[in-house]
Order: C-alpha cells, then structure tokens, then sequence
C-alpha cells in the first residue's frame, strides 16, 4: 500500500538549497583537484631535484680551469651512487646569467663551469662526504644539492594546501548554514502540519524524518551537479585553456588522464565531495529541525 | 483521569483566562465543558491536551503530573488521548483514510496491520465512501466526522473534543453527540466543550460551566 508523504513535497521546496548547494560543491571539486595537483606537481619537483645534483667550478686567476673540471669528473665518476657527470659547458653559465646580466659583456666575466650530475636515487651518495673530497681536490669547486630548493618548494606547496584545505572547511561552513536557515524555512512553510503531528502524537525525531528525504535528494542532487561542473571546467580547461596557460591545461589534464601510481585518487576524492554533501545535507538538517522543534 | 487543581492561565502578561480552574474527570465519565465563547473552554482543553503548559496550579493526567512531565514523555501521553478540533485540523494533501490512520501512522504501525481498523471506523462515522476523497472535497459534516474518527481510531482512554457540532446542522449535531456517547459506553472519557446549550438534552451527563475564566459545576 503506497502511503504518501506526510509533509508534501511542494511544500518543502529546496530548490534554492539545491542551487546553492551545487555552486558549493562545484568549489568544493575545485579545491579538492587543487589540493591533489598541488601534490602531485610537489613530487614532481622534488623527485626531478633529488634525480641530480650540480657541481660549480669557480675561475680564478691562478686556477686551470679544464684540470679541475677534470678533476672534479674523475671523483664524481669514481663516486658510488654517482650515475652519470657532464659538463654543461661554459654556454650553461651564461645562459643562467643573461636575463639578469644582458648578454654584453658576458665573455669578460670569469664565468663558473656547472657539472650536471645524475644520482642514483635508490642509493645516493653521502653529499656531505662528496662536498668535503671535492673541496679537498678541488678547492675551486663547490656542491649544490639543490636541498635549499626542494625545502622551499615543499614550504610553498604546504601553504598553498592549507589553504586548500580552509577553502573547503570555509565552504562546508557555509553549507552547514544554509541547510539550517533551510530546515528553518520548511519547517516554518509547514507549521501547521508540525503541529498537526505533534498534537496525535508524534516525536521530534518522526517529524524531522519526515524531510530527511528532501534534504537527501537536496544534497545528491547539489553535489553531483557541482561535480559534474568541476568536472566540466577542469576538461575545458584541459582542452580549450591550452593556449591561455598550457602550464595549467597540461595540469587540469593530468588530473584525470595521467597514469601514476595514485591515478585513482581524484576520482575518489572528487566523488567524495558530492557523498560529503548529502551526508552534511542529511545531518545537519535532522540535527537543526530536531533541535527547533524541541523549542 | 484528569485531574485540576487551582489551574490559573494568562497568556503572555495578559489577564488570567482560566481561574483557580479545580475539577476531576473520572475514567469512563461523560462530561460537559459549557460556557459563552471566549470563555476559556479551548484555553482548558488544550491545557488538558498539553498544547499549554498552565501558569500556575496543577494538572494530573493518567496519575501523572503533566506540568512536571518531561518533553520526551508528551508524544506517548497525547497518544492516549484523541482530540477533535474545532477547525478539524485535517491534512488537505492526505485522503480521508490517510487522515484517519495518521495517529497510527505516527504511533510506527505498519499499514497491513490498521488498514482493516480504519476501514471499519470510516464505515461506523458513514464516509466509507469517502476514504479516497480529500478533505477539501469534503463536506462540514463530513470533514467533522472525519475528524472525530482520527481522533478515535487508536483507542484513546480520553476524548477531547472542543465544540465538535459547531459547523453541522442540528440533525447530524444530534448524530454525532450520539456518536460520542457511544464511545462513551465503550470505556473512552469524553469531554466535550460546546456553547450549544440545546445538546445537553441529548445525554445526560454532568456539565462544567465557565464564565469569565472560572468553572461553575452543574449536574
């Protein structure tokens, strides 16, 4: 036997709720695949750093500066955990040094020699040991491990996910408050029926039950349209931002396309976000309507 | 039953409406609650069916003091008594039947175990023919009747009913105070308010009259 609603659902319109609560989701999704791309580029950075190292060779006037390039690749070569050494040449220096210096005038500078040198990431060289002998070799060489870098990179990175993360926090926020100042609105549209039910009988928590269904679907309904938005936005910024940022396409790209050892990770944590919703819809809602009914 | 003791109401800062209100219903009584409009008929029923809670005094329900009951306990003890409003208070988007089994709906009964209980009544008050039909298409009388059967149809041990004729022609006023005496003689305790003096011909029971607020008993 089909026993419809108790409170009809035309009544309890949340279509504005529903709006609402889609744009917040579509922000949600937004944060989320940020937050992973951010991650995702911080690995990246570091494992590039970490792949290679680089040796400078300062020129002095009583140096010879082909002999100690010599006999800093003879070291590094004969150094376990080294894999490769090669001499970048003298045109690396000045490049590096042209968009501050110009390009007159370089050939007058005694411009240093880089090594570039790839490690064995599986088992790396003590630096410390390697920065000691080749100073000790070569007093006009110097090692840069780029560690400096990477710790500032991955400071950067932190922040931007912790601001990530209060964007989200700040959108659930204003999610939790909309769906009380929503529960507020059905249950005032709908007082004469509360009353009704109260008066044969019926607890808070049969009559707030008696919404769960709407704000359910509210919450589904918000959070799958957000997702399908952010969804829309990072293909389109995928596929037509490419000529706008193609730092950003190849990004918003990658967050669905590349194959890495995580490459489930933004469909579930961007799924998460419209299952978070519905749950922040269905909760919220049941704690607000039982606690205004209370009063 | 029910039992007052020196009740006293005012709404808001208002002047008392009901004052040092005493009186005690026995189970299986029939009573009458008499008196002009505005006299604070509505005021006392509802302070019977806790939709007030009283100023000052105190009220006894089912041996329990219901101005010290807990929020908790109020929706099992309004399931004991059933309550027929002046203005109906039926659900215009549910069917006659649905408006019927609400109590029992409320109360977690699965609908293969009442749906037989409420054809019967709806049979019994006559709107068999009317389970279907919503209220907006309903007739005074019918609306009325349909009203009193939501109200009876878990069994209550008190009936409340506040002017129940006032929106029917005399001929089915008559009708259903005889409705409400049969319930009666079933074992519910009716208190049935009304300003129609004309009634009381029909049963005899004691009647509780009010004027300005204070309850004058007669028999």
């Amino acid at each position: 036997m089909h026993r419809p609603d108790i409170i009809p659902s035309k009544a309890a319109s949340l279509r504005t709720l529903t709006a609402t609560m889609a744009v917040m989701c579509y922000l949600a999704c937004l944060a989320v695949g940020a937050l992973i791309l951010i991650d995702r580029a911080v690995d990246a950075w570091a494992s590039g750093l970490s792949q290679e190292v680089t040796v400078q060779i300062r020129v002095t006037s009583d140096s010879d500066l082909q002999a100690d390039i010599n006999k800093a690749t003879e070291l590094l070569e004969a150094t376990s955990g080294v894999v490769a050494v090669a001499d970048l040449g003298e045109e690396a220096g000045k490049a590096l040094l042209e968009p501050w210096l110009g390009s007159d005038g370089l050939d007058a500078l005694p411009i240093p020699r880089l090594l570039g040198v790839k490690i064995d990431e599986t088992s790396p060289p003590d630096f410390d040991a390697l920065a000691a002998a080749l100073q000790e070799a070569v007093p006009t060489a110097s090692l840069d491990t780029h560690r400096r870098w990477e710790a500032e990179l991955t400071r950067m990175a932190g922040s931007l996910s912790i601001l990530s993360a209060l964007v989200l926090l700040l959108i659930g926020i204003s999610a939790v408050a909309m769906v009380i100042s929503a529960s507020r609105a059905v249950l005032e549209g709908n007082r004469p029926i509360v009353d009704v039910l109260k008066l044969v009988g019926a607890e808070d928590r049969f009559i707030s039950r008696q919404m769960d269904r709407r704000f359910l679907s509210t919450g589904l309904w918000g959070g799958f349209l957000g997702l399908a938005l952010a969804i829309a936005t990072f293909l389109a910024l995928g596929y037509a931002g490419w000529a706008a940022s193609p730092g950003l396409a190849a990004a918003s790209r990658g967050l669905f396309y590349v194959p890495t050892a995580d490459t489930w990770l933004p469909y579930v944590a961007l799924l998460a976000v419209p299952v978070a919703a519905t749950i922040l819809s269905l909760v919220t809602s049941r704690l607000a309507l039982t606690r205004m009914l209370q009063r | 039953m029910l039992r007052l003791e020196r009740v006293g109401l005012s709404y808001g800062r208002g002047a008392e409406v009901l004052k040092d209100v005493d009186f005690e219903l026995q189970r299986g009584s029939f009573c009458f609650l008499t008196g002009a409009s505005g006299a604070g008929k509505s005021s006392l029923l509802k302070l019977a069916f806790m939709a007030l809670h009283p100023s000052r005094g105190r009220i006894k329900l089912f041996d329990q003091d219901i101005t010290r009951v807990s929020r908790r306990q109020l929706p099992f003890l309004r399931r004991r008594i059933g309550v027929v409003f002046q203005d109906f208070r039926l659900l215009d988007h549910l069917t006659t039947f649905e408006n019927v089994a609400l109590p029992l709906r409320v109360a977690g009964k699965l609908p293969r175990n009442y749906e037989r209980d409420v054809r019967d009544l709806l049979d019994w008050v006559g709107l068999a023919k009317q389970a279907d039909s919503y209220p907006p298409v309903l007739s005074g009388g019918e609306q009325q009747r349909a009203a009193i059967a939501r109200a009876v149809i878990s069994k209550p041990e008190l009936l409340l009913a506040d002017e129940p004729t006032g929106n029917v022609d005399p001929i089915l006023a008559r009708r259903l105070i005889r409705l409400f005496a049969e319930l009666n003689k079933l074992g519910t305790t009716v208190l049935l308010a009304t300003h129609d003096m004309n009634l009381l011909k029909h049963v005899r029971a004691p009647v509780l009259h009010l004027e300005n607020g204070a309850l004058q008993q007669r028999h």
